[in-house]
């Protein structure tokens, strides 16, 4: 399939549902129900990946109110010419884990705000956060495309849409299969794809015996 | 949309409740009622989820054990001394006070009752605490957050207080100083703010919701209060009071949420995004209901309750690294 514009993803919703033009859905209502999805798709996958720089902070609480994050992944401390990656702790473990010198070396993520641990003893440091966000912009012209996800994701989009429209045509028993190939296709994209597994060192090594 | 994207407002969520429920305009469906569903909705997220963290500023009394507090649950207190590293205090039960060891006299335990933390041994001054709380859900004030103090906003008393890009207050030894916001708060609500302060010297502020006065804040960063304002027509206000010569302090970001239901269609519920869609789903399986279409309806509070779960245990619930993970 070629990349799926707003007006293509309509198209091909109005295909699956049988109703080629605007009869019991409008163009508005599949627009809202898609913009629905490339959000849902975004939370669900964790796959629109951003690294965002925070630069200049002074204390152990940094605000994250606009950074429009679903959740950080990795955090990295940035000394300008090198990084640390930062281990993620949890509140209970604040004051009582061993640290090691002044460099930030916890993080955990709070509501809207990120805690580090320790504090620097530096007036401002700078930090790398490996976040998955929330689609960029909104789509509400026709040739708009899914530009925030991950080209192997924007069919799960397609399948939420025509889920969620068959709600409005009261075709329960086609809402609740979209809805679970949607499930199982983003479940399965975000394990095959996002999800991070480094390497051992027994997978370089060539197996004793293999049946 | 006419929420600010990825956010759904009032309008937002109402417009999908009725594609859903194929009513485009208010028929068998009014829009108080599905507001109503939509509050409903936010509330029942909130408590199933924990999902509306906040770290609120708090202090102990001295030769008092409690701490009043208003919110959901509190899940963790840190104590936060005048320097050095701060801690947090291992939780424990109303059975166990006076029986754990204790080294000082600072805050080492806590425990929760009723709407109240007590804190172990018995503080014996005023010591900062941080709250690690799962709280009402709130509405957005309209201007969201306060970005600018240029307008609205009058200082007096004595010092002085300059309105801009943000609220800079200087004054010397003894001086008081008030800024207040020209537009009232509702009489005898629940209201969360978050302001961050800098170049704070000499110098405590206090954050009012009428005579409703919060704790008086003295260091930089980003600072959190609960207060519920008092009657009549409450006005909020920034209290700076001198403590020693010459100094100040400056506020930025002031962030207003309101407990509210949804009553106008600008309405934004301060509910994180992820769980926003999740409205149009709970409201739409209570449109069902009173249609009496059972089943579909419980097709859609099954999967509402599944997505909750799932949400919960995927981007709320901290899941720690191991040591091992840097190796």
């Amino acid at each position: 399939m070629s990349t799926l514009s707003l007006s293509g993803i309509r198209t091909l919703i109005r295909s699956e549902i049988n109703e080629a033009t605007t009869t019991s859905l409008t163009d508005a209502e599949l627009n809202s129900i898609i913009n629905d999805a490339y959000k849902d798709t975004s939370v669900k996958g964790l796959c629109y990946e951003s690294k965002i720089a925070k630069t200049n902070i002074t204390s152990k609480i940094i605000s994250l109110a606009s950074d429009n994050i679903v959740k950080i992944n990795y955090v990295e401390y940035d000394l300008g010419t090198s990084c640390l990656g930062m281990i993620q702790s949890n509140v209970p473990t604040i004051g009582h884990t061993p640290v090691d010198g002044s460099t930030p070396q916890y993080w955990f993520k709070w509501g809207d705000y990120l805690i580090v641990e320790p504090v620097p003893d530096v007036s401002t440091y700078d930090l790398n956060l490996y976040a998955s966000c929330y689609p960029a912009a909104v789509l509400s012209g026709d040739t708009d495309t899914l530009v925030s996800l991950p080209i192997e994701f924007h069919e799960c989009v397609y399948l939420y849409s025509v889920a969620f429209s068959c709600l409005k045509l009261k075709r329960w028993g086609d809402f609740v299969s979209f809805y679970n190939r949607y499930i199982e296709s983003v479940q399965s994209k975000k394990m095959e794809y996002i999800s991070k597994f480094p390497e051992v060192r027994q997978q370089q090594d060539i197996p004793r015996r293999t049946k | 949309m006419a929420g600010v994207f990825p956010n759904l407002d009032a309008s937002d969520l109402e417009a999908r409740v009725r594609t859903y429920l194929n009513e485009a305009t208010a028929d068998f469906y009014s829009q108080a009622e599905i507001w109503r569903w939509l509050s409903l909705g936010v509330k029942d997220i909130a408590q199933r989820t924990n999902c509306v963290r906040r770290i609120l500023d708090a202090q102990t009394t001295a030769s008092t054990r409690t701490v009043t507090t208003n919110v959901y649950k509190v899940l963790h207190v840190e104590y936060v001394p005048s320097t050095g590293r701060s801690l947090i205090l291992p939780k424990i039960s109303p059975l166990q006070v006076g029986h754990k060891p204790l080294d000082g006299v600072t805050p080492q335990y806590w425990y929760e009752f009723g709407s109240t933390i007590g804190i172990e041994p018995i503080p014996s001054a005023i010591y900062s605490l941080r709250l690690y709380v799962s709280d009402i859900p709130k509405m957005c004030h309209s201007t969201y957050p306060i970005a600018t103090f240029s307008s609205g906003w009058t200082g007096t008393g004595t010092g002085t207080w300059t309105n801009g890009t943000t609220a800079a207050y200087v004054g010397t030894t003894g001086q008081i100083g008030i800024n207040t916001y020209g537009t009232s708060l509702a009489a005898s609500t629940n209201y969360t703010f978050t302001f961050t302060l800098s170049g704070i010297s000499n110098c405590g502020v206090v954050l009012s919701a009428g005579t409703t006065d919060s704790i008086s804040i003295t260091t930089n960063g980003i600072h959190t209060v609960n207060l519920t304002s008092s009657s009549g027509t409450p006005a909020l206000k920034f209290t700076a009071t001198m403590t020693g010569a010459t100094g100040g302090v400056t506020v930025d970001d002031l962030y207003i949420l309101k407990e509210a239901d949804f009553g106008a269609v600008g309405d934004q519920t301060e509910l994180p995004t992820i769980w926003q869609g999740l409205l149009a789903l709970y409201s739409t399986y209570n449109g069902l209901i009173k249609d009496k279409r059972i089943a579909p309806a419980q097709i859609l509070e099954s999967i509402y309750r599944n997505e909750l779960n799932y949400l919960k245990a995927n981007v709320i619930d901290i899941i720690p690294d191991s040591k091992e993970g840097i190796r």
